[in-house]
């Protein structure tokens, strides 16, 4: 079942608590239908608000009555007071918009990783993702991140002795406005999304109705290695070598490939997306920046641990699987994947597997119906 | 603060008479915690606001709509809105349900869900329905009045382009 209106409203708005805030995003991770309720509720939301502004103009400017007592303070105190909180409204959502993008992200990543570039790859050494692990995160860890998100975030500057800003510069590219999603035509879906696959005009007994194509943004980071080693020096003998600055990694997500089949009540969606890759600087020693970031005091314990003991490193994802998702690793047509249980539905999963090249899921389906959706879509 | 009761109940009078009754609250029950007397006041004022709007509600239900003014016919507190999209929300405003007139309104203002909650007396898990709910009825009502407006004025949206 999908979560109700309120919810999503709420959620929007960045007033859900930490525990709901998460299985919402887990669940708009995986239901389109929803992504799109809580897009025109952010539609509504915008369109009311600019309507408004004349409006709120025009009592503005109202003087005050001469039986009033004048007390100018007030408004400007007042003022003050709502800009801040706008204020912690946009980040309170900024967050929680981070947290579906995480969740998109990890469903658009770990639907991912490709085949090395060619020339790219004497420049560069790139990482493919093949592998992923499910690491698990309590809600205990969660409320650790967050409070750390909180320090990041804090209108007054960062709480507490850690602000990750400080450790480096993180670059968000979109693609285009226009360019950003397109509804395709299957001829068009290998040019757009660089994926071949098979695209029936019917699967698991509903009709195709559209097939949309997302360019994902571009991510680097830049880390800041001075600033990482006079902190890292005060908890830990592990610094970073001095040559990393200034170098800069980059992620490349694929584009993502979603498929509606059936009414978005009653059907499912298929994703495919090429592998994500990970580029970085020949002579960048990625084993220490991951050494040196993993021993950062503020990482939950277990979290720490979990993402340590993960041996090849340089090709595995990790998923973190929030309490409530309930990922469970499972072999899909002889190839490794993974489902999560949908929390609103328990009818319905998200299933992922690598096929190929290249990362497919499913969400909207039963299981056994899914997998055999899955050995349809080669 | 009066010109936040305005904004709230899109009445000068009214807001003078709440803005009287908030000060009057503050100088015969005032709050424990001094330090925000402020914010106090306003929350106050919200409430005041709201059931100020509920009984103006009730009355002119009773009154079974004798006495309300049609949509065309420009009320004076609309004559002193010189702006016409202003007016045109006062008027959807108007035609809200208090609770969500005071929930859109102080949403907008970018009030939390706890003090939206206090000021319209609902469960803070209750505030994101109304609020959605509200935002869909006030564009419905918006849209209506615009096209409305549009044809007896003549201003269209050809004019705002130009």
């Amino acid at each position: 079942m999908c979560p109700e209106e309120g919810i999503l409203q709420t959620y929007l708005d960045g007033e859900l608590d930490m525990d709901m805030s998460v299985r919402v995003a887990g669940h708009l991770a995986g239901c389109a239908a929803c992504r799109e309720r809580l897009r025109s509720l952010e539609e509504l939301a915008v369109s009311t608000t600019n309507v408004f502004a004349p409006y709120r103009r025009e009592t503005a400017a109202m003087g005050c009555p001469s039986r009033l007592p004048n007390m100018p303070h007030l408004p400007y105190l007042y003022q003050s007071l709502t800009k801040t909180r706008r204020f912690v409204n946009m980040f309170q959502r900024y967050k929680w918009f981070a947290g579906i993008a995480v969740s998109v992200l990890a469903l658009a990543v770990f639907l991912s990783w490709a085949p090395g570039r060619g020339l790219a790859a004497q420049f560069l050494n790139i990482f493919r993702m093949e592998r992923i692990q499910v690491v698990e995160i309590t809600p205990e860890d969660m409320a650790q991140l967050a409070k750390l998100l909180d320090g990041i975030e804090g209108i007054d500057g960062p709480v507490g002795e850690v602000d990750i800003r400080n450790f480096g510069r993180v670059r968000v590219e979109h693609p285009p406005d226009a360019a950003w999603i397109v509804e395709a035509d299957p001829t068009q879906v290998e040019e757009l999304s660089g994926l071949k696959l098979n695209l029936p005009v019917t699967l698991a007994g509903r009709d195709r109705m559209e097939i949309i194509i997302e360019q994902p943004p571009t991510i680097t980071f830049t880390p800041d290695v001075e600033n990482l080693n006079s902190y890292l020096r005060t908890h830990s003998k592990v610094l970073l070598p001095p040559d990393l600055a200034g170098q800069t990694i980059t992620f490349n997500i694929p584009p993502l490939l979603r498929a509606q089949y059936g009414q978005a009540d009653q059907g499912f969606a298929l994703y495919a997306a090429r592998d994500l890759t990970i580029e970085v600087p020949q002579d960048f020693d990625l084993a220490s920046l991951r050494q040196a970031l993993l021993r950062l005091p503020f990482l939950p314990e277990n979290f720490r641990r979990q993402l340590a003991a993960i041996e090849d490193w340089r090709h595995t994802l990790p998923i973190p699987e929030i309490q409530g998702m309930g990922a469970t690793e499972i072999s899909v047509n002889g190839n490794q994947g993974v489902y999560f249980v949908n929390e609103f539905d328990t009818n319905a999963v998200v299933l992922a597997w690598r096929q190929g090249d290249s990362w497919r899921a499913i969400s909207g389906l039963p299981l056994e119906e899914a997998l055999l959706a899955a050995a349809e879509v080669r | 603060m009066y010109r936040r009761l305005y904004y709230l109940l899109g009445e000068r009078a009214a807001a003078e008479d709440i803005c009287q009754e908030a000060f009057l609250k503050l100088y015969h029950r005032p709050p424990r915690e001094k330090n925000n007397l402020s914010s106090w006041l306003l929350r106050v004022a919200a409430n005041l606001a709201y059931n100020h709007l509920r009984g103006e509600e009730r009355r002119r239900r009773r009154e079974d709509g004798q006495f309300r003014t049609d949509v065309g016919v420009i009320s004076v507190e609309e004559a002193v809105i010189r702006n016409q999209e202003a007016r045109l929300v006062h008027q959807c405003l108007a035609k809200l349900p208090p609770r969500d007139r005071v929930c859109l309104l102080l949403k907008n203002t970018g009030h939390s869900y706890a003090e939206i909650a206090l000021a319209i007396e609902v469960d803070k898990h209750s505030v994101g329905t109304i609020l959605a709910r509200a935002r869909r009825h006030f564009a419905g009502l918006y849209s209506e009045l615009e096209g409305r407006d549009d044809r007896v004025s003549g201003r269209g949206y050809s004019s705002d382009l130009s």
